[in-house]
């Protein structure tokens, strides 16, 4: 009935546990080489927490990780959909009530996230240390999460950028910029919308407008007033889907909207996320991408272990594997999910640097070369909250 | 009647309520509930639960009441399909209205006037307040009435000597869970209601989960608010309204 009256039952089920400073077992596992932790993985069952909101990436896990794990360690891997902000209000329960075996081996995290979790002191270790294939990630998407730094405890998966994806059927001539966007919503009212800022990519959508109209002075100052900001949207509010009265609650609510033809845009982390949609028949045929000029911001999404993992050893060996480029080439691949890779290609040997070359982009994925001069860094993780706070009382009400 | 031993189950329910009180003061002070009960978007929040929950639990317990006097003199299987929607889970309900509701206008899903979630919630609470009320009206005795009728009473006293005595309390009760579950639930708001303003149960479920959780304690303080709200009304209806009832039902005064 109450969600969180859950959150506090569940605590209230923990009662006094004291905190455990001490963690003999993260520094044995740690401190041993990979191939003991190879060893001692083996034969085990690992459960990995993940969102689980997208039919694509769900099937590169069950019908392509999973099978590849039984096969090169005979591990079993159980893959547990959760809202990842749910997982870390458990871990953080489990923290404070002093549980010291939980039963999440492997998380996927990123941005605020993560930023509570290291906060919270709720992830394993300096895990990336052991892992071999870490020498292939890129070092640029390894330093930091969304501008808080990593600091080995989690280990970057794959990186993305922010896309536009629009029906090229009803939308002739693409807005090119905010501004163009801002005219072409004005001209085609109920047709482009935006989640609401408590979802990661309406927050996202946000400080997309932020790039494009506040001054980099301002950008730097969680503290300043985002006016131009709140002016922008606004202005669009009225010609929005339902008149701006309501907002999709979450992506999956505008991509069904986008699907459906009531809008004819949608947008996301990750540029190719609209390959498989489009070939499974839900998105639109005439799906194409769209990078505004204002800028695209990217994205690193990881892997990490939290500090009460039931099996640490086979959580490394699932996250080294997933790092390996045979599995971040499949997950390039559109077959299943279509992500950016996290590998710096340039360490590869030149036949799988080939391999990655020759995967096919569709019409829905931008070239390389649409990116130039528009790829911006991620701002700092406090105006999440900012737009968390504000948008809500200066653009929604 | 059930005459069970209730006490196991109360102890259970008032432990759980009870801890989960203690720990939400804790993570409270003072500030806090000062900030609650002067920030407009709560206000509005809270506004918005009240006129769901109020709508929903008087019209249902109206419709429900009705159809459990209409049904307890009939033997057929009919009142039978009214159970139902008692199988469906609100998530469940929710979905319903998403999926039937979409394309209309007015009472379509995410519509200011809120007609949809309470829509959904009459589907579910009819018939849980029609199936509560159904042994009563089953159970009433139609010789107070006749008794009235010799005595010459006006029909609107003969309706409440005869039948509002004895509904008077099981109404309540039923109007009562109904109106604490709809004031404070997420699944059906957070799936048919408006960004802005959210109702109270997802507006708290929000600001527990989100960003840096520094918000966490605000949380806290509208869960104390709502579990202190619906005590003094449970307050009142045990002080005020039941002895007035038994009182009355046992003949001791007018």
């Amino acid at each position: 009935m109450m969600k969180p009256m859950i959150g506090i039952a569940a605590m209230g089920m923990l009662l006094a546990g004291c905190a455990s400073p001490a963690t003999p077992v993260q520094e044995k596992v740690l401190g041993s080489s990979y191939t003991s932790i190879e060893k001692d993985a083996n034969a085990t069952t690992v459960r990995m927490y993940m969102w689980g909101g997208d039919e694509g990436i769900n099937a590169y896990i069950d019908d392509y990780v999973t099978p590849k794990l039984k096969k090169e360690h005979q591990i079993t891997l159980e893959r547990v959909p959760i809202e990842t902000a749910d997982l870390i209000q458990k871990l953080r329960a489990e923290k404070k009530a002093g549980k010291k075996t939980g039963v999440i081996d492997v998380v996927w995290i990123n941005g605020d996230n993560f930023r509570n979790a290291k906060k919270n002191g709720l992830l394993y270790g300096e895990i990336t240390k052991v892992l071999p294939n870490m020498k292939y990630v890129d070092p640029q998407a390894q330093g930091s999460d969304s501008g808080t730094a990593t600091d080995e405890l989690e280990a970057a998966w794959g990186k993305v950028q922010y896309t536009f994806h629009y029906d090229q059927a009803s939308v002739a001539n693409p807005p090119k910029d905010l501004q163009a966007l801002k005219s072409w919503v004005k001209q085609n009212p109920g047709k482009f919308t935006y989640p609401e800022v408590t979802d990661f990519t309406g927050n996202a959508f946000v400080r997309h407008v932020m790039y494009g109209v506040e001054s980099k002075e301002t950008l730097k100052n969680p503290k300043a007033d985002f006016k131009k900001t709140w002016a922008y949207l606004n202005e669009l509010k009225p010609y929005l889907w339902k008149e701006g009265k309501t907002y999709p609650k979450t992506l999956a609510q505008l991509d069904q909207l986008y699907a459906k033809g009531t809008v004819s845009f949608t947008m996301g982390f990750n540029e190719r996320r609209a390959e498989q949609e489009v070939k499974s028949g839900t998105f639109p045929k005439e799906t194409r991408p769209l990078i505004l000029t204002d800028g695209s911001i990217a994205s690193t999404h990881f892997l990490s272990v939290p500090f009460n993992a039931p099996n640490p050893n086979g959580a490394l060996v699932t996250i080294n594997t997933l790092l390996s480029a045979e599995a971040q080439l499949k997950k390039f691949d559109a077959t299943y999910w279509g992500d950016g890779t996290s590998l710096d290609l340039a360490t590869l040997s030149s036949d799988e640097q080939m391999s990655f070359e020759n995967v096919p982009a569709a019409d829905s994925t931008p070239k390389p070369t649409e990116f130039k001069g528009k790829v911006r860094a991620e701002l700092d993780p406090e105006l999440f909250d900012v737009i968390r706070k504000e948008w809500p009382e200066r653009v929604a009400r | 009647m059930w005459r069970g031993n209730a006490w196991p189950a109360t102890l259970l329910i008032a432990g759980m309520v009870g801890y989960g009180l203690f720990v939400s003061l804790s993570m409270t002070t003072w500030t806090d509930y000062r900030q609650l009960l002067s920030d407009s978007v709560f206000l509005e929040s809270i506004g918005l639960s009240l006129y769901v929950a109020v709508s929903s639990t008087s019209l249902s317990v109206m419709i429900g009441a009705l159809l459990a006097a209409f049904f307890a003199k009939q033997t057929g299987w009919a009142a039978q399909l009214l159970a139902i929607p008692l199988f469906i889970p609100h998530l469940g309900a929710a979905y319903l209205s998403l999926l039937y509701l979409s394309d209309l206008p007015v009472i379509g899903p995410h519509e200011g006037n809120h007609f949809s979630i309470i829509l959904t919630y009459l589907y579910k609470e009819i018939p849980f307040v029609f199936f509560y009320l159904l042994p009563v009206y089953r159970r009433l005795d139609h010789r107070y009435e006749e008794l009235g009728l010799m005595l010459g009473l006006s029909r609107l006293r003969r309706f409440w000597h005869g039948k509002g005595v004895f509904l008077l309390f099981p109404v309540l009760e039923a109007a009562f869970i109904v109106f604490a579950f709809t004031l404070f639930a997420y699944e059906v708001p957070a799936l048919l209601g408006v960004t802005y303003p959210k109702m109270i149960g997802v507006y708290a479920f929000d600001l527990y989960t989100q960003g840096d959780l520094s918000s966490q304690p605000t949380a806290f303080a509208i869960s104390v608010v709502l579990t202190g709200m619906l005590f003094v009304l449970l307050l009142l209806f045990t002080r005020l309204i039941r002895p007035l009832t038994d009182r009355i039902s046992k003949g001791r005064s007018e």
